[in-house]
């Protein structure tokens, strides 16, 4: 999961990437509107934190031309707490908000909400057949028994499963999972891929030669109407 | 209570004024008719006398001959004639005054204890009238006019009477029935009482609606000003088509209420900005603190996460400490009048700040002549220095910085010049306010809170003076403070 981070307050935007990096999000920072904008669009970041007050271009103007051609979904920060100032922010085409000063657990919350919610998954936990993938806890378990996988292979696992039933190409994989100061020429990728099927079976994230890697969705996935 | 209201209360005041001119000029108009008609009736009667006399004179002894000789003639049929018997001549005399008592006339001949000796045929009923003219005659003889017939002329049960004794012991009554002026008097009491109810009914509803219509703007005032009370803090009073006394107070209203508001909104503005501005530093001390509490860290990383904590804090600090300054300056106690110079002020500020100066690679330059004001020194000097470091943190290495002071006419000056990168003119309008910073990336590394300028501004004016700034974008800013300057002693 990439995330960029729109703030202009040097200390928190250090100190939200510290805390994205370490949740293993891959997130990306800017410093004013104008340097989010263009990062956002030039990414499909898996969602934004955005800053209301910001110089350059402020959020809401920033969320209307973001709309225009990104759906991308939008954590709001706003140090104005009023009733009108958080209408305001939805309106404005934000999909959620949070006011300043915020506890960290709340936003990691309410940002794991939002990707669930973007990539239609019901809950915290994704079933995979007898794997399962805890969204919550960054856990992942087989047949019921914790499996130790390194944060980059959960991260992996859990962009697929979000995605279960459609292939997943490499470079959308290279686009989410690393961050712009990365070096994604390596062939990481294909490290990671093998140590997961040697972990939790080979069946269970499948090479789509040529396209992609996909898992397979399983019954229970079908969305009940 | 409703009767109390304004209207209702003009509404009472018109009704009494209306009544009682209305009952005045219908009376006084009733008992002017009524007088016209008893003179015309009185009239009546003495002509009937006059007429009657001759005849009367054979019918009631001691009476008197005929006064005027035409008038007092009867006519030719029943003239008494030289030689009739005296019933041939009482008879004519009965007939002479049946024939003249017409349209109510009537007469009656009595002896002075009331006995009836003739009586004409339209007259009334004698038993309350003799009792009432023996009476009468008796009251007047008690100022007596011996020699002189006595006519007395009094109302009775509808009739004009008038009493007439010559001197002697018998008398005469003529009368005239009065019913039909009587009738017709109280006929115009009735229509003159019903005049007078229509003209106040007439009047109070146009009272009514005259009030109502000079008060409408009361009412208005009334519902915007509640309107007001109940939160609708934008609301006008509508002054269309009120140019009276009570459109300048709608005027007025509208303009303190709209002055209100907008105090109102700058209160709002400023607390929204101040909380904005502390809930900054403090959502990276609570991010900074949880960041580093969630594993353990190196030591490094521990001391990282203080000092970004310690940074915030501090400028937590510094805007609370502006905010009080700021609060104290806006209760308005006046600052103390001590003597001080301006020139002093600068140069302390100069000295002080030398060796920032020299770490951001500046160069200070102070031009100072004696510039004597009465003021408080402390807040004085921090003007300066407030203004001396913006010039030295928001401009780039190697720009100079000049300081001069002096007296300008009755004005003590100081001005502030740096040939720095100098500010554009939209936000040039806006530097004083609070909270509002040119540029906001730049205010981490220099620490500032938005607020010294407010501050500045807010001292200068305190002590009666005015700040000005002018800048260029690329060649510099200059700020200058034009306080009333002391006078020498």
């Amino acid at each position: 999961m990439r995330i960029l981070i729109v703030e202009d307050e040097a200390d928190l935007r250090n100190g939200l990437l510290r805390l994205m990096r370490e949740e293993g999000y891959a997130a990306d920072g800017a410093a004013d509107g104008l340097e989010g904008y263009r990062k956002a669009l030039e990414c499909d970041y898996d969602a934004i934190i955005l800053d209301f007050m910001l110089p350059g271009m402020d959020g809401r103007e920033y969320l209307r031309r973001l709309r225009h051609t990104k759906r991308t979904p939008v954590m709001m920060l706003t140090a104005r707490n009023s009733v009108e100032d958080r209408v305001a922010c939805l309106d404005s085409g934000a999909d959620d908000y949070l006011a300043k000063p915020f506890v960290q657990q709340e936003l990691l919350a309410r940002l794991r909400a939002l990707i669930r919610r973007n990539y239609k998954t019901a809950n915290g936990a994704i079933n995979l057949g007898d794997v399962v993938v805890d969204t919550v806890a960054r856990r992942v378990t087989k047949a019921g028994h914790d499996e130790a996988v390194t944060g980059r292979e959960y991260s992996l696992l859990e962009f697929l499963a979000h995605r279960r039933g459609a292939v997943v190409t490499r470079s959308e994989l290279y686009a989410h999972l690393f961050d712009e100061n990365e070096d994604t020429l390596s062939n990481l990728l294909e490290v990671h891929v093998c140590n997961l099927r040697r972990k939790l079976g080979a069946e269970l994230i499948k090479t789509r030669r040529g396209s992609g890697y996909i898992i397979e969705a399983t019954d229970r996935d079908v969305p009940k109407v | 209570m409703i009767f109390q209201s304004i209207r209702w209360r003009i509404l009472a005041w018109n009704f009494a004024l209306l009544a009682a001119t209305a009952t005045v000029l219908l009376v006084a108009f009733y008992r002017h008719e009524r007088q016209n008609r008893l003179q015309e009736a009185d009239l009546k009667v003495r002509q009937f006398m006059t007429q009657t006399m001759g005849a009367m004179g054979e019918l009631v002894p001691g009476l008197g001959g005929p006064r005027g000789a035409a008038d007092a003639r009867p006519p030719p049929a029943v003239r008494p004639r030289v030689g009739d018997s005296p019933a041939q001549r009482r008879l004519k005399a009965e007939q002479a005054v049946q024939l003249l008592a017409k349209e109510g006339a009537w007469c009656l001949g009595a002896t002075i204890d009331g006995k009836v000796t003739f009586r004409s045929s339209a007259a009334p009923e004698v038993d309350t009238l003799m009792p009432l003219c023996v009476e009468e005659l008796r009251v007047e003889d008690e100022t007596p006019s011996p020699g002189r017939p006595l006519d007395v002329v009094l109302s009775h049960r509808g009739q004009r009477v008038l009493i007439h004794r010559p001197p002697g012991q018998n008398f005469a009554v003529f009368g005239l029935n009065m019913a039909d002026t009587e009738k017709y008097l109280s006929g115009l009491a009735w229509r003159l009482t019903f005049a007078g109810l229509g003209v106040i009914v007439i009047g109070c509803s146009i009272g009514w609606v005259l009030a109502g219509r000079s008060l409408r703007p009361i009412d208005r005032i009334a519902s915007t000003a509640e309107a007001i009370a109940d939160g609708d803090y934008g609301r006008q009073i509508d002054t269309a088509g009120t140019e009276n006394e009570l459109g300048r107070l709608a005027a007025v209203l509208n303009d303190t209420f709209a002055k209100m508001n907008a105090a109102r909104d700058r209160v709002t503005q400023f607390t929204a900005d101040a909380s904005h501005e502390l809930r900054t530093p403090l959502t990276v001390i609570l991010s900074d603190s949880q960041g580093a509490l969630r594993h353990e860290r190196t030591p490094e990383e521990y001391r990282t996460a203080l000092e970004t904590i310690k940074q915030s804090a501090l400028r937590m600090k510094a805007i609370s400490d502006g905010l009080l300054e700021l609060a104290h300056g806006d209760a308005g106690a006046p600052p103390p009048q001590d003597d001080c110079d301006l020139a002093d002020l600068a140069d302390e500020s100069v000295a002080l700040l030398a060796r920032l100066a020299k770490e951001h690679g500046a160069h200070l330059v102070a031009k100072l002549e004696g510039a004597p004001v009465k003021g408080d020194a402390g807040r004085l000097g921090r003007v300066v220095l407030n203004l001396v470091i913006n010039a030295i943190l928001h401009n780039e290495a190697g720009v100079t910085v000049t300081v001069t002071t002096g007296v300008e006419g009755a004005f003590a000056c100081l001005t502030i010049t740096d040939d720095g990168r100098g500010i554009s003119e939209e936000n040039l309008d806006k530097i004083f306010e609070r909270f509002r910073r040119v540029d906001s990336t730049r205010s981490r590394h220099t620490g500032g809170a938005g607020l010294g300028l407010a501050i500045v501004k807010q001292a200068v004016e305190a002590h009666g003076g005015t700040i000005t700034v002018e800048s260029q974008v690329g060649h510099g800013t200059t700020f200058k403070i034009k306080l009333p300057a002391a006078i020498i002693t």
